[in-house]
């Protein structure tokens, strides 16, 4: 006897096999989406290249440009003047004058205390200063300099706030307005200093790190940041809880509830903690919006205990019945988020900002039609109740466009995942929200 | 003493000679081939028009709704398109354009088995099948398309297990490992589907 649900599977693959299909004369519609596909690929080639070069430059600065490159207005490559290290075989009551510094000896004609490295300032290889001959400085025996023969007690020692000199131009300015350069070459004045002093001087200078006109400066900055974004949530069912839930509910969510568009609105308040970290706070209005899109045939209805609310079964429709809607949910939130944000490269027009932080969310309303859990009938998204109180982790990376003193522009792919459940633990699902999205940031700043 | 002719020559012998582009295509294939590499839009427009149809019908298989089916057959071809460089006619165009479909088709389901869509078609009460039923079906004379169409009105769940299986020879492992449920499942749900069409069938 012929099993008929194994003929039956013969029978449909026989009869679809001579199925012909009318093509769908769409290439109009197809085309705008192959070319599209195909200017993306080659952006994607292209942004991998400039991210890859980008980062090859961030890197390798020093190596594509050289160890005297210097960037705008930096002090990089200042070498402050100091006294080159001494070679172990001299000793310490050798009078400098006799002493060799490095390989080669100096000459008698400019016989030198120091060798003064010159500042290097853009545009100029070579600074002004002249080397200093052993006439005009009355050379003082190593020994004075000898930490074990320095007999002036430290109280007596002038004090230097910071001898490490800065460069002006052509000048050279030091931070301690009692030190000067011919203070320093005057007979005597290194004997009265400590050895310390002298140890700051041979000390590579510090130099201060380069601030772009598009990085605040002042310790506090308001700014006002208007940012669209696009939205999108998972459903996850709680398992403890499932025989609550209508066997098709999240695949009919998952599949017909698309991602949404959202205009998000914030003031913020950053203070500068280092030269180019920030710690940013401030208040945002956040709108999540999802697109439901609902067509879906309802084959089967379930059957609900009245006591406990638990499906017991199914119903097979006779009739199956077509649920068409279209609908756009709205989450409203105020967002209270608290930031680091470093910004480790800059030029006077664009930076790179990095930054990761975490906000709490305070739910106002929401917005729209969904579908019951239980029975997938339709239903006001504000019969429902949702939890006050939300958390969320974010994390950005992008760059900021300086336009003026008081607006930036940023581009800024931003994600943001919610720490826990917009539904309270009544529901038998959790949903998760996900906030991902290329920021375009408009920065207005406030002072 | 039989022995095998001299001109007798296996494909595997010709080695380099011949590619397998030249045995398995045709000419008209190779050259539209050959154009679509080069990336000319009318050859892209030939091979879309020749194929879009048997396509879409198994993308519909798929798929929720038309507009989905659309969806996963662009997004096919454009794979298709964009990959065509890879095709070295180890088959025919059409064979490898249906396998691009089949698998995009089920990628797309893949996802959503990922998000945490979990096929959970059970509770379903369903009319035993009898043989003198199956009978009338047979001599109902349903056309393909008639057919196709109970297909589709399957939940997406058997229809898909019902697709992979039946329509398109996926083992029960590799459904099972597709949709992230049991090979126990998959049969299960494989035997549902049946049931459904059956019923389906004996009411058309």
């Amino acid at each position: 006897m012929k099993d008929p649900l194994r003929h039956i599977e013969h029978f449909i693959k026989q009869r679809v096999s001579f199925l012909q299909t009318p093509a769908p004369n769409d290439w109009e519609v197809f085309e705008k989406k192959l070319q599209r596909a195909l200017f993306f690929r080659r952006l994607k080639v292209y942004v991998s290249l400039g991210a890859v070069t980008l980062l090859f430059l961030l890197i390798n600065q020093n190596l594509l440009f050289g160890p005297n490159y210097q960037r705008p207005n930096s002090f990089d490559g200042w070498q402050a003047p100091h006294f080159k290290a001494l070679p172990a075989n001299v000793s310490a009551k050798q009078p400098l004058s006799e002493v060799s510094l490095g390989a080669a000896p100096l000459p008698k004609q400019n016989p030198a205390l120091a060798q003064v490295n010159t500042p290097k300032i853009k545009g100029q290889k070579k600074a002004l200063l002249s080397p200093v001959s052993i006439n005009q400085v009355k050379v003082a025996p190593l020994s004075n300099l000898s930490k074990r023969n320095v007999i002036a007690p430290r109280p007596k020692l002038l004090p230097i706030a910071d001898p490490r000199p800065r460069a002006t131009g052509n000048n050279l300015v030091f931070t301690n307005p009692s030190v000067t350069q011919e203070l320093i070459l005057k007979p005597g004045f290194l004997e009265s200093r400590s050895p310390d002093f002298v140890s700051e001087l041979r000390r590579k200078p510090h130099t201060p790190r380069y601030i772009s006109p598009l990085q605040a400066k002042s310790p506090w900055s308001y700014s006002i940041n208007v940012y669209p974004n696009f939205t999108f949530r998972k459903f996850r069912v709680n398992p403890d809880k499932a025989y609550l839930l209508h066997s098709d509910f999240i695949d009919e969510m998952q599949n017909n509830e698309n991602r949404g568009f959202s205009l998000n609105i914030g003031f913020e308040v950053s203070r500068r903690v280092a030269p180019t970290t920030y710690l940013n706070t401030g208040l945002e209005y956040i709108t999540n919006t999802y697109q439901a899109n609902f067509n879906f045939r309802k084959f089967r209805e379930s059957n609900i205990d009245p006591n406990t609310g638990e499906i017991l079964n199914y119903d097979l429709s006779e009739n199956p019945e077509q649920v068409i809607f279209n609908d756009d949910n709205q989450f409203h939130y105020l967002n209270i988020p608290l930031s680091i944000s470093y910004q480790p490269w800059a030029t006077k027009h664009l930076r790179l900002n990095l930054e990761a932080g975490a906000s709490l969310l305070y739910f106002l309303n929401a917005r729209g039609t969904t579908l019951d859990y239980s029975t997938l009938d339709i239903i006001n998204l504000s019969e429902r109740s949702y939890r006050k109180f939300m958390g969320s982790l974010s994390m950005k990376i992008g760059m900021q466009y300086w336009v003026n003193p008081q607006v930036n522009i940023g581009l800024e792919p931003t994600f943001m995942y919610f720490t826990n459940t917009i539904y309270t633990n009544d529901y038998p699902f959790d949903v998760i929200p996900y906030s991902l999205g290329l920021n375009l940031n408009l920065q207005i700043k406030l002072n | 003493m039989s022995s095998k002719p001299e001109h007798s020559i296996r494909i595997e012998d010709l080695g380099g000679f011949v590619q397998a582009k030249e045995i398995l295509l045709t000419a008209s294939e190779q050259e539209l081939v050959a154009a679509c590499q080069a990336g000319e839009r009318k050859a892209q427009k030939r091979v879309y028009e020749l194929f879009s149809g048997k396509m879409l019908s198994i993308c519909r298989r798929y798929a929720k709704s038309e507009e989905q089916a659309q969806d996963f057959m662009h997004d096919g071809f454009i794979k298709v398109f964009l990959n065509i460089q890879k095709f070295k006619g180890h088959s025919s165009l059409a064979t490898w354009i249906t396998r691009i479909m089949i698998n995009n088709s089920i990628s797309a389901i893949r996802k959503e088995v990922r998000k945490g869509i979990k096929v959970k078609l059970d509770k379903v009460q369903l009319p035993d099948a009898s043989i003198e039923d199956f009978e009338v079906i047979e001599q109902k004379g349903i056309s393909a398309q008639e057919v196709f169409d109970k297909i589709t009105q399957l939940p997406l769940g058997y229809r898909t297990v019902f697709s992979m299986y039946v329509l398109d020879g996926y083992t029960h492992r590799e459904i099972a490992e597709t949709l992230g449920v049991s090979e126990g499942t998959s049969k299960s749900q494989l035997a549902k589907a049946k049931k459904m069409l059956y019923k389906f069938l004996t009411q058309a």
